[in-house]
């Protein structure tokens, strides 16, 4: 019993408390920026879109050629190196959304009236066959970029918050402020939000819905291509990255309600936080029962218990109609 | 050159690699090449089918006709099925290994078309059941026990075993898929308010924390023996005869393995349809349809959701868990990185493929995705992409399973004309047949 | 446990190592807690065997014959699709060097004979796709088999090798249990040391050789990841440190290990030692520095290669790590011939399925293609120079001897630091 007291008392730390939360919110954001893309697509399509992961994962590898050709390294001068950076992010935008667009076109709308569970079976396909493109013709091996971008900021004890982890947190909440403009305020975001309420009055009232479908996936693509710089700058990319991730930010999604712009935001901070704190502290809080391989475990017993409660995720109040 | 090499050749078409920093920028050259080429492929080949399928309906659906009617004879089938094993030895070992392992999903096709297919639970977690199975009978039909708690135990074993707990297969099949089962009704009590696709990551999150917990149950006491799984599992014993002996021989004809266990598996299979085709058209069936189309609806009119969800789990469960029992008993070693959520996946597409709630279908779905699935592997470096482009064309051309249930296909073909794209032919041809 | 058995880890660094005397020998940080950390390999002393000619090279290997006669193939069990293929490729690559270089055939009584790799890809290293990669190869009348490369599906296919009298090589299951319960009488050898074998080392070299007395101990929850780290964790306190945390990482696909590194942190260890692939250890490394952590990582021969290079950059500074044999350098003469004939670096395992090849292919030539012949060919194998070191096998299928070579990782490359032989006792 007395274990299990100082495994809480003295494993648990303010210093330490707050470094999980940066860390987990750094996390986070980039989960949050992928199932941005999952959740607009859901919106309007209410398709699981598994090969949402692996459009991400292609950005990664674009933003890593970017790089590689323009032989840019720690050494490069930081104007330099933000503008190649930018540059990449550019690129895999717009390779990301061309992917995403064409994905929709080929395996997709042609199952727009088949039964719900088709077009989730020809995602599955296309991630299988991204994944398998990749390894098979452009590289089979695991690549990581050097750190591009050092720094940090002590805040409180010896606990800091790095440079990427400062630009991770800001951009991700940029594009969410952006798309939630975009959907909100602009003639294109009413037409997806039409789509989203009622697809066949939408196109009765004269919404064009193929190039609402397919702007939705361009966006949703593009975001997945700022995703991957955040995802570089820190991580190593491989073929296989997309599938965990793409599960992860769908997790995050449903969290947050799937299809709720601020809920897959949310959802994805929410899901950043339960790992890191799980990694952390599972040990302690089960009196060292369970250790950090149940990391996983925490964060879906957390999901399972935010559905049990909210079976409509965090904010979304309208109960899911299809089953 | 081989007919491998000439399709890799096809595939990546005429250009060299240019590596820069580990990453060959001739990929986008190939990506041109097989844009262009199977593009263009494709599109002649969609241009052809547009004109002829006016004319070719009637046939197709003569064939159809032809070809259904004696492959809906339960006996027809159940004499292939019993045959064929026999014609695959000739060739070998491979094909009867093959066979086996897809029979082993057309087993867990058929239990999970009863979650999807029949009550409309999307579950993505359905390899919990065949990992509860499998670590049933592993725990209590090996040496493990033995190494946790110096327990020796035979019960219609041989006592040639060892030590460690040994309980034969004929007790332990229906006790992994009574614990399956139960394990369904855990999972679904947590899950009865949630819906479609928050089922769905709930219960994907179910297989993953299954197997996590397969993966650290070696301490504070050694159950599932963590990462390094359990080994050394019993075959089959009936009496005195072993399934995994291979000295078992009738006459000059020796009796491989994989050959027992595919009458095992088969056995399983028809008293499985026989249950589960009953079960389907009894009031039982017609309830989770009721709750599949409309769970609102059918609660008011009177069903007991919860436990006809919960009976769902359970059932879809029992014979998840008795599948796992028996892979274990034919893979001698089970270890938590079998039972990986792509698995789950796997059997979702094999229902989906197959059309789903039809027992035909998700049988048919298991053998049309798990063979190619197995037989792929000798494409060798081409797999998986060759698995994920059949997997793509045959829910493109069949969106509605290849045998969907003659229900849904009526849901079906209501949906056609008030739909915005284009009419599904097939989708009325079939119906027209029905 | 079969730890407590192989206790009789020798160090013999022989001839080719001299160790720096404890104490730190001053210039550079050092860090808290180990007072060795700037033990020093022997400048210049050529470590690896690779630095010399290849022992099997046949002398006419260059000069190729062309193969004739009936064709005998060997069976190869291994990932060759998928994101795990490299490790697969790598090994079928190994046996192809070797069978180019016995000139494509051999002769057996004066009869020519034409050798082939039959590689069959066991979809995923899963049970299932071992055991029909298995019964492919038998099908395929091979006359034995190396594979396969992860330990559960060399174990899934093993029983199925054993039934058919095959014997079965692999050049990289480390998981005891892959000779220790193989079915009687014994076909499966392997080429590689145990984990139980190598996480020891990784131990000793942290508290004995360095110095540091407080070890985190951190896997993958893999088979090898797992087995190495328990091994390890169970060897420290027995050299005087103590394991001072526990943690587990979630593998596949690159990852943030951030918390898991935080907690490490807040225990404040001298050391960290890690066992798993470069896939986490590489990221690992990165992100500990990225973390301010200047202790170093131990680990074993999953992640001693080139894609740890790739992936943890000048990040991986100050790591260590042991590898079965001379390992593979870049400047080593079978990475040379490797690279010139597959256009790659060797990633992991090619030299240990050269060698296994290499024991098959003298077995050949000596009782032709009989594959009982060849189990027992193989069982006798004794004292065979291969490029991952002297081959003998014990009772059991395991090396009597494993020759290991602890890497220091450092100016953006691995550096031999030290040689290590452990003996393996009979069962």
């Amino acid at each position: 019993m007395q274990h299990c007291v100082d495994l809480l008392t003295s494993g648990i730390t303010p210093e330490g408390l707050l470094q999980q939360l940066i860390n987990g919110i750094a996390l986070g954001s980039i989960y949050a920026l992928i199932a941005l893309g999952y959740s607009m697509v859901y919106g309007v399509l209410e398709l699981i879109n598994f090969a949402h992961g692996d459009v991400f994962m292609i950005g990664t590898f674009t933003i890593y050629g970017v790089v590689q050709v323009t032989h840019t390294g720690p050494s490069t001068s930081l104007p330099l190196l933000l503008a190649v950076l930018l540059l990449g992010t550019l690129v895999a935008m717009a390779v990301c959304a061309l992917l995403g667009f064409s994905i929709e076109r080929v395996a997709y709308r042609r199952l727009r009236n088949a039964p719900r569970l088709a077009p989730l079976i020809s995602a599955i396909g296309v991630s299988f066959v991204l994944e398998a493109w990749v390894t098979t013709y452009l590289t089979d091996r695991d690549h990581a970029l050097p750190t591009l971008i050092s720094g940090q900021w002590p805040i409180y004890g010896n606990v800091s918050v790095t440079n990427v982890q400062i630009v991770m947190v800001v951009s991700s909440i940029a594009m969410m402020v952006g798309l939630q403009f975009l959907v909100r305020r602009t003639r294109l975001g009413r037409g997806m939000r039409a789509v989203a309420q009622d697809r066949e009055a939408a196109a009765l009232m004269g919404v064009n819905l193929d190039s609402v479908i397919s702007f939705t996936f361009v966006i949703g693509s593009a975001l997945a291509g700022v995703a991957a710089l955040l995802w570089i700058l820190n991580y190593s990319i491989s073929s296989s990255i997309g599938f965990l991730a793409g599960l992860k930010a769908f997790t995050a999604a449903v969290i947050g309600g799937i299809g709720n712009i601020p809920g897959a935001m949310l959802g994805g901070f929410f899901l950043g936080l339960a790992e890191a704190f799980g990694a952390a502290y599972v040990a302690n809080i089960s009196c060292g029962f369970f250790s950090s391989s149940y990391q996983s475990v925490f964060a879906f017993a957390l999901l399972i218990l935010i559905l049990v409660f909210r079976p409509s995720g965090l904010l979304r109040e309208r109960v899911s109609e299809r089953a | 050159m081989n007919a491998l090499q000439a399709l890799e050749a096809l595939l990546h078409g005429p250009f060299g690699d240019f590596p820069v920093g580990g990453l060959n920028f001739g990929a986008v050259l190939v990506l041109a090449w097989q844009i262009v080429v199977f593009g263009g492929l494709a599109l002649g080949i969609r241009t052809l089918v547009r004109r002829r399928i006016r004319i070719s309906i009637p046939h197709a659906q003569a064939v159809g006709r032809a070809v259904r009617r004696p492959l809906g004879d339960v006996r027809v089938l159940l004499a292939v099925a019993v045959v064929l094993p026999l014609a695959e030895m000739l060739t070998g070992g491979y094909y009867l290994t093959v066979t086996y392992n897809v029979e082993l999903y057309v087993l867990l096709a058929i239990g999970l078309n009863i979650v999807v297919g029949y009550t409309g639970l999307l579950d993505l977690g359905y390899v919990a059941f065949f990992a509860v199975g499998a670590y049933v009978y592993g725990i209590f039909a090996s040496p493990q026990l033995g190494q946790t708690a110096h327990a020796t135990f035979h019960f219609l074993v041989p006592a040639s075993q060892g030590p460690g707990v040994h309980i034969s297969m004929l007790v332990m099949l229906p006790v992994a898929g009574f614990a399956a089962a139960l394990f369904g009704v855990l999972i679904g009590i947590p899950t009865l308010r949630l819906r479609g696709d928050y089922l769905a990551i709930v219960t994907l999150g179910f297989g993953e924390i299954t197997r996590i917990f397969a993966q650290n149950l070696d301490s504070p006491v050694n159950i599932t023996n963590g990462p390094n799984g359990v080994t050394r599992i019993d075959d089959m014993f009936i009496g005195g005869y072993s399934f995994g002996d291979i000295t078992n021989h009738i006459g000059p004809v020796s009796i491989p393995p994989f050959l027992n266990y595919y009458y095992l598996v088969l056995l399983l299979i028809v008293v499985t349809v026989f249950v589960v085709a009953r079960l389907a058209t009894s009031r039982v069936g017609r309830a989770w349809t009721a709750i599949r189309e409309d769970e609102v609806a059918a609660e008011v009119a009177g069903i007991h959701t919860r436990n006809l969800k919960l009976l769902a789990y359970a059932s879809g469960g029992f014979f998840g868990g008795m599948a796992g029992a028996v892979f274990a008993a034919g893979s001698h070693v089970i270890a938590p990185e079998s039972f990986q959520l792509f698995l789950s996946i796997l059997v979702l597409c094999m229902v989906v493929v197959g059309g789903m709630g039809s027992i035909e279908g998700a049988a048919l779905g298991a053998v049309a995705i798990g063979l190619p699935y197995f037989l792929s592997s000798q494409l060798q470096s081409l797999r998986v992409l060759i698995f994920g482009v059949i997997l793509v064309l045959m829910i493109a051309l069949r969106p509605q399973g290849l045998l969907p249930s003659r229900q849904r296909q009526r849901e079906l073909s209501e949906t056609v004309d008030d739909g915005t794209g284009a009419p599904h032919v097939e989708a009325v041809a079939d119906l027209q047949q029905v | 446990m079969q730890l407590r058995s192989i206790r009789g880890v020798a160090l013999s660094g022989v001839a080719l190592i001299v160790l720096a005397a404890c104490g730190s020998s001053g210039g550079g940080t050092i860090v808290a807690g180990c007072t060795n950390l700037n033990a020093t390999a022997a400048a210049g002393a050529p470590i690896s065997r690779f630095t010399n000619p290849l022992p099997n090279a046949a002398a006419n290997s260059d000069a190729p014959i062309a193969a004739s006669g009936p064709v005998v193939k060997i069976g190869f069990q291994g990932m060759l699709a998928g994101d795990l293929k490299n490790y697969g490729i790598d090994a079928r690559n190994g046996i192809q060097m070797a069978i180019d270089e016995a000139g494509g055939g051999f002769t057996y009584n004066g009869a020519p004979y034409t050798l082939q790799v039959d590689a069959q890809d066991d979809v995923d290293a899963t049970a299932a796709g071992a055991q029909t990669a298995a019964q492919k190869l038998v099908d395929d009348k091979v006359v034995a088999v190396i594979g396969g490369v992860f330990s559960t599906a060399s174990i899934a296919g093993q029983k199925i090798y054993h039934d058919n009298g095959l014997a079965q090589i692999s050049p990289s299951a480390t998981n005891p249990k892959y000779t220790d319960e193989q079915p009687k009488p014994g076909t499966s050898y392997r080429v590689i040391g145990r984990d139980d074998q190598q996480g020891p080392i990784g131990a000793d070299l942290l508290v004995k050789t360095l110095g540091c007395k407080k070890i985190a101990v951190v896997d993958d929850k893999s088979t090898y990841g797992a087995g190495l780290a328990t091994a390890a964790a169970d060897q420290i306190p027995k050299d005087g440190g103590t394991v001072v945390d526990t943690e587990h990482v979630t593998a596949g696909a690159g990852g943030d290990f951030k918390s898991q590194l935080t907690s490490i942190k807040g225990k404040s260890p001298d050391a960290i030692y890690y066992g798993g692939y470069s896939r986490e250890a590489g990221p690992f490394a990165k992100q500990a520095k990225d973390l301010g952590m200047t202790i170093p990582i131990a680990g074993g021969d999953g992640w001693q290669n080139a894609d740890f290079t790739s992936l943890a950059g000048a990040s991986g500074n100050g790591a260590f790590a042991s590898n079965g044999g001379p390992a593979v350098s870049s400047l080593t003469a079978f990475n040379t011939k490797y690279k010139a004939k597959f256009n790659q670096d060797v990633f992991q395992y090619a030299p240990q399925s050269y060698d296994a090849a290499n024991i098959l292919i003298n077995a050949l030539k000596k009782d032709g293609p009989n594959k009982a012949k060849i189990v027992a060919d193989v069982a006798a194998t004794k004292d065979y120079k291969g490029v991952t070191g002297t081959i003998s096998f014990n009772s059991k299928g395991d090396l009597t001897d494993s020759v290991f070579t602890i890497w220091k990782f450092s100016s953006g490359d691995w550096k031999p630091f030290k040689a290590v032989t452990t003996h393996n006792p009979t069962s």
